[in-house]
């Protein structure tokens, strides 16, 4: 309970929650899109675009935005055209960003540690405009999603579907990586390069798991997303472990259970059983 | 005299390098049951794809009423045409009930910044009474069976309030009752609302059921137009259509 009381940790705790609804949220769309590739190759650009500010001496947030933006952008047309495979132009878009961020490691006046920890971020240091930058993408994030909350649904069931119906689909995809690449650039520097991914996909992965409505499953991965967060900082102080990977192992675990827990896994298997009993019985005449 | 609902002048349409469609000029008019019919790989789908726009257009006309629309007002034809794919891929675990999946095709009228009212409220219950589906609305649409996807894709075309039906294979894959309910059901919303409707199929006899005029395709082009008692007896008199 000490810990609560220690100005830092606090700070912690509201830069946690923050990254954990804008996370949580774009892990919906994310993963019922089944883009989670898209968020890896992202999270990448912004990496990449992160270490290039270090060694430019520039602002961080400045320079992950615009390159996970650029790969958004880059990545949404190749995609939406169908010239390439969406993975053949992610993976591409992907070898290329790592390809620089290590690039730029190398020539790093300070070597590996500045990278690491931009990878693993610094969430125990968040400054008071990281906190504020955290604050109005969460808040971006969640108004996208409760505005458009009809025609987001529409396209996450089926592009080409909700396009015949008349809503602008490419648009409201390209408006989705955008909020995902402004996410992952927003919470870079706190909640670094590798967690950042993993809380938006772990507790999404498990909201799928778990029920069959899209409100709710927002409500339920950014509530685990903000668990996570915070369960594994405490974790991290109590223990005197590294803050951003006992969050992504707390965000692993609860996937874990969600997968065990499941009422879908279970309706699958009894649905197999039944087809086995049929089988069975139809070959007994 | 009629008025042409459908026009689609010197169309042309084409993926990658292939082009499926060429130069095909069709005028449909209002409140015809239209039927496509031809081997695989004939243009059928395409051309559906082409009445709303779905299938990119480098070259040719799309009118309806008169207007002609273009890529910058695609999204304005395609709310006066419901459609209903032959196939399309959905994850079993999907979160969406089929009451929210027939919603998703009012989307486009509803608007942006608005939610569904009353009249949306009162459509679905028009429709589920309709096509005697209460019961499925709560379920995810997931979890449905074959028919009973088609059923719920089919009310999310009419829910759309559309003037224009494109129907693709709906009957593919249903058993002979269902075939036979499902046909009831097209004719009776065609009947009812007034539609136009272009429907490809494979089954002869569901042509000849539900079609006044019937098209075949071959090889992008279409090599016969006519009434379907003239199709039947040309499939009769000679060993091809063309």
């Amino acid at each position: 309970m000490e810990l609560l009381e220690l100005a830092f940790f606090q700070k912690a705790l509201i830069a946690c929650m923050l990254a954990g609804i804008a996370c949580g949220i774009v892990g919906v769309w994310i993963v019922t899109m089944r883009i989670s590739f898209i968020g890896v190759a992202v999270s990448h650009a912004a990496f990449a675009g992160a270490l290039l500010a270090v060694v430019l001496d520039q602002p961080i947030v400045l320079f992950s935005s615009i390159f996970s933006l650029l790969s958004c952008a880059v990545l949404g047309p190749l995609s939406d055209r169908g010239q390439l495979h969406p993975e053949t132009s992610i993976g591409i878009i992907f070898s290329a960003t790592l390809g620089v961020a290590f690039l730029l490691m190398g020539i790093m006046p300070e070597g590996k540690s500045q990278a690491l920890n931009l990878l693993w971020g610094s969430v125990l240091t968040v400054t008071g405009t990281d906190t504020a930058l955290l604050a109005a993408t969460a808040l971006l994030v969640s108004a996208t999603a409760i505005i458009f909350f009809k025609e987001l649904q529409s396209i996450v069931f089926n592009r080409e579907m909700a396009k015949a119906s008349g809503i602008a689909a490419s648009a409201f995809f390209y408006l989705l990586l955008f909020m995902t690449g402004t996410t992952v650039s927003t919470t870079l520097k706190s909640v670094g390069g590798l967690l950042v991914f993993a809380l938006i996909i772990n507790p999404a992965a498990a909201a799928y798991q778990i029920t069959y409505s899209m409100k709710k499953m927002y409500v339920i991965s950014l509530v685990l997303a903000v668990f996570s967060g915070w369960s594994g900082l405490v974790l991290a102080a109590v223990f005197n472990l590294p803050a951003g990977a006992c969050i992504v192992l707390v965000s692993s675990l609860i996937f874990a259970v969600s997968v065990i827990l499941s009422p879908k896994r279970k309706m699958k298997n009894d649905k197999n059983r039944k087809g086995f009993f049929q089988r069975t019985r139809g070959q007994m005449g | 005299m009629r008025s042409s609902k459908i026009r689609l002048i010197d169309v042309s349409v084409g993926y990658m390098t292939e082009t499926v469609i060429n130069n095909l000029s069709l005028e449909i008019e209002e409140g015809e049951f239209t039927g496509i019919f031809g081997p695989n790989g004939a243009g059928k789908t395409t051309l559906l794809c082409a009445v709303n726009r779905l299938a990119r257009i480098p070259e040719g006309k799309v009118l309806i009423d008169n207007t002609e629309f273009t890529r910058l007002n695609e999204n304005a034809l395609r709310r006066k045409i419901g459609y209903v794919p032959q196939y399309f891929d959905v994850d079993p675990k999907l979160p969406a009930t089929s009451e929210e999946v027939i919603m998703m095709g009012r989307c486009g009228q509803i608007g942006l910044f608005h939610f569904a009212g009353t009249k949306e409220k009162r459509l679905m219950t028009d429709l589920a009474d309709m096509l005697e589906m209460h019961h499925l609305l709560g379920k995810p649409f997931g979890q449905l069976s074959g028919g009973e996807k088609k059923k719920i894709l089919i009310a999310r075309a009419l829910i759309q309030e559309p003037e224009i039906m494109l129907l693709d294979e709906i009957f593919a894959w249903l058993d002979r009752d269902m075939t036979s309910r499902f046909a009831r059901i097209i004719r009776d919303v065609h009947i009812r609302n007034n539609l136009t409707t272009l429907m490809v199929s494979h089954d002869l006899n569901i042509i000849k059921r539900l079609c006044e005029r019937i098209l075949w395709m071959e090889e992008g082009k279409i090599v016969f137009d006519g009434g379907k008692e003239e199709f039947m007896r040309r499939l009769e008199t000679s060993n091809g259509i063309a």
